[in-house]
């Protein structure tokens, strides 16, 4: 479904563009997010609060164009990337829009966990074996049969976050209450992982 | 054993310092005991696997595949190449060493370890390697106290800021930073050619002389250091970044040709040799992809400007220096292949194993290269750019087909790897590429690219 909505970077993106063009082609996968993106029209910038980065979001004719820094005469609205994205207070009706579809709804922790095994399975240095316990539904699933596992351990919104490409880097997971069993090797690996993830590449 | 014992007693050696570089070029190593460093000579010194895994600010740097000597702050071992012992000051040795595993194999990464084997390919073909490099840094009046404590910035180049390139009319303490360093380079004994003043205000030319792969990257990874501490012991500070303002940036080029016995094998009497042509017929298919090893910071890329020095274009002419690769052709002993991408901050063990690479890569499969530019490089309609960014150029060396059989496909992984953590702590770090240099870049690269 998302095929059909047009989401363009830049080229040589930068990690923001590259993440906001993620979560806006989550958002084109649900119906309701997918006709609010393509109904708009109009400019927003952004710029995070975090650190120097900044993007511009052309929305036009059912799609966007997403590029770094801020155009000229648009004013930026802060951006704060975390786990979600949150703009400051706007009366903007195109950029509260935004907000919207820069949040579209998290997977459950086993959809999650299943996508971005698929997304990583087989790739060089990526463990054989995943095995996901979630402690607060106190359940598990185990992704390739009898390969050694690498473990990730936590609460569902937390699995469900780091597995769905949320924060900056795997290492937010663990701040947020995941932990792991497994090597360093294998903790690089989790890292790349979930930088293709978050960066859609 | 005995002999090196003796060599140590004939030049009171209390200490050695070991050496070698990281993947970023910065010089890193151990003083060890006199003792200590007898004893563990043959089997080589432990060092933590970060040593290939860290950043330049420490920050392990995690997203890449891990070889399978690295693992849980495993240790590798520096086993130093006595053929590089030197007295580096009254009492104190050095010496450069290789990295390896446990287990014994060569570590797959280390700078050093692909030269001298890309180094042992040109000698399977009946070659040897001639190399030179140019050394560009800026020396500021500053000591790196004071340069720290104004972020880098604002600083007073040595030497004035008026006049262009090899003014003579410096004042004393520039000359005075030069002579030392010339002092320093003969009394350790690294074969040096020349200096001189350069384009921008503060920057110098040091030359180390020609001589194998090895041993010019040897000199080159030495020489830097020499400037460096000449620097700090004359209250002064240089740095090596490719661009530290908006003045002219600075560059390593590395002039390099092959020889047989009979003499120099890019020699002919009229033009390239055919040894040269395919050299360079390798050479320009893998320049995309080589310069993500060539310009590997940030900061490498801001140097791209043209008609400022620079090449722009993947291209290389005759006597051309507005091409990345300058072909000097019709003299016996001076014909050589000049390439001119490489920023002042690469690493040039690693700049010299993936251009030997390539070029043995043509000569190996006969390839013929494209045809030669005539006529100026920069701003043309129909120049094929140099990548502009460091994640341009590590696409592109992620579809090079050339550099993983000439370095690794390991290598070549690992790299970019480390490539792209570098691009993605720029822009998560406080790094903005619209800005001019940044206090990110400075701060990062001033004293260690």
């Amino acid at each position: 479904m998302s095929g059909a909505v047009r989401i363009e970077v830049e080229a040589d993106p930068t990690p923001l563009v590259l993440s906001l063009a993620r979560a806006l082609r989550e958002s084109a996968a649900v119906p309701e997010l997918r006709d609010l993106l393509t109904g708009l029209t109009g400019t927003v910038a952004l710029r995070s609060q975090l650190d120097a980065q900044a993007a511009t979001l052309l929305f036009a004719e059912g799609g966007v164009d997403i590029h770094h820094g801020v155009d000229e005469g648009v004013e930026a609205i802060p951006l704060v990337p975390y786990s979600d994205y949150a703009l400051a207070e706007t009366p903007d009706e195109l950029a509260s829009a935004v907000e919207t579809l820069l949040n579209p709804p998290v997977p459950a922790w086993r959809d999650a966990a299943a996508s971005f095994w698929a997304a990583n399975q087989g790739s060089y240095g990526f463990p054989e074996g995943l095995r996901v316990v979630c402690q607060t539904e106190e359940e598990e699933i185990r992704f390739g049969e009898d390969a050694p596992a690498y473990e990730v351990h936590g609460p569902a919104d937390a699995l469900a976050a780091a597995f769905s490409g949320r924060g900056e880097t795997f290492l937010f997971a663990i701040a947020t209450g995941v932990t792991v069993v497994g090597s360093v090797a294998h903790l690089s690996a989790m890292c790349g992982a979930h930088w293709k993830v978050r960066f859609g590449v | 054993m005995d002999e090196l014992d003796r060599w140590l007693d004939e030049h009171g050696i209390t200490s050695v310092e070991i050496q070698a570089t990281d993947l970023d070029g910065t010089f890193i190593g151990k003083t060890l005991s006199r003792g200590k460093f007898l004893g563990g000579v043959e089997q080589g010194f432990a060092f933590a696997d970060v040593v290939f895994g860290n950043d330049l600010s420490s920050t392990p740097i995690l997203g890449i595949p891990f070889p399978s000597w690295r693992g849980e702050l495993a240790d590798i071992f520096l086993r130093p190449d006595l053929g590089t012992l030197v007295v580096w000051k009254p009492g104190k040795a050095a010496v450069i060493g290789d990295f390896w595993t446990q287990d014994g194999t060569p570590v797959s990464v280390c700078p050093r370890n692909l030269l001298r084997r890309v180094d042992a390919d040109a000698k399977q073909l009946g070659f040897t390697v001639d190399t030179a490099i140019e050394i560009e840094a800026t020396v500021f009046e500053e000591s790196v106290r004071e340069a720290r404590a104004k972020g880098y910035e604002n600083l007073t180049p040595l030497g004035g800021t008026s006049g262009g390139a090899y003014v003579l009319a410096k004042d004393a303490d520039w000359r005075a930073y030069l002579e030392r360093v010339e002092e320093r380079l003969r009394a350790i004994g690294i074969d040096w050619e020349a200096w001189n003043d350069e384009a921008a205000a503060g920057q110098i030319e040091v030359n180390v002389a020609m001589g194998g792969a090895v041993e010019v990257a040897d000199r080159w990874a030495r020489c830097r250091q020499v400037m460096r501490e000449v620097a700090h012991e004359l209250g002064r500070t240089v740095t090596f970044m490719a661009k530290w303002s908006d003045a002219w940036g600075q560059a390593s080029h590395l002039n390099l040709s092959l020889a047989t016995p009979d003499g120099n094998a890019f020699y002919s009497p009229d033009g390239p040799s055919d040894v040269m042509s395919r050299f360079i017929g390798g050479v320009m298919p893998a320049m995309a992809g080589t310069t993500s090893i060539a310009l590997p910071f940030i900061t490498s890329y801001r140097r791209l400007i043209p008609a400022e020095g620079p090449p722009t274009t993947i291209s290389w002419g005759v006597g051309n220096k507005t091409t990345a690769v300058r072909a000097v052709v019709d003299h016996p002993k001076q014909s050589r292949i000049e390439y001119r991408v490489p920023g002042s901050d690469a690493n040039m063990y690693l700049v010299t194993a993936a251009v030997l690479g390539a070029g043995l890569f043509g000569v190996r499969n006969e390839l013929e290269p494209p045809t030669a530019l005539t006529g100026m490089a920069w701003f043309r309609p129909d120049g094929e750019p140099i990548p502009a960014s460091i994640t341009q150029a590590a696409s592109a060396l992620e579809a090079d087909k050339i550099l993983p059989e000439a370095l690794g496909a390991e290598f070549v992984g690992y790299w970019i790897g480390t490539r792209l953590s570098e691009w993605l702590s720029f822009h998560t770090g406080g790094g903005d590429p619209d800005a001019g240099i940044t206090p990110w870049e400075r701060n990062r690269y001033f004293e260690l690219a």
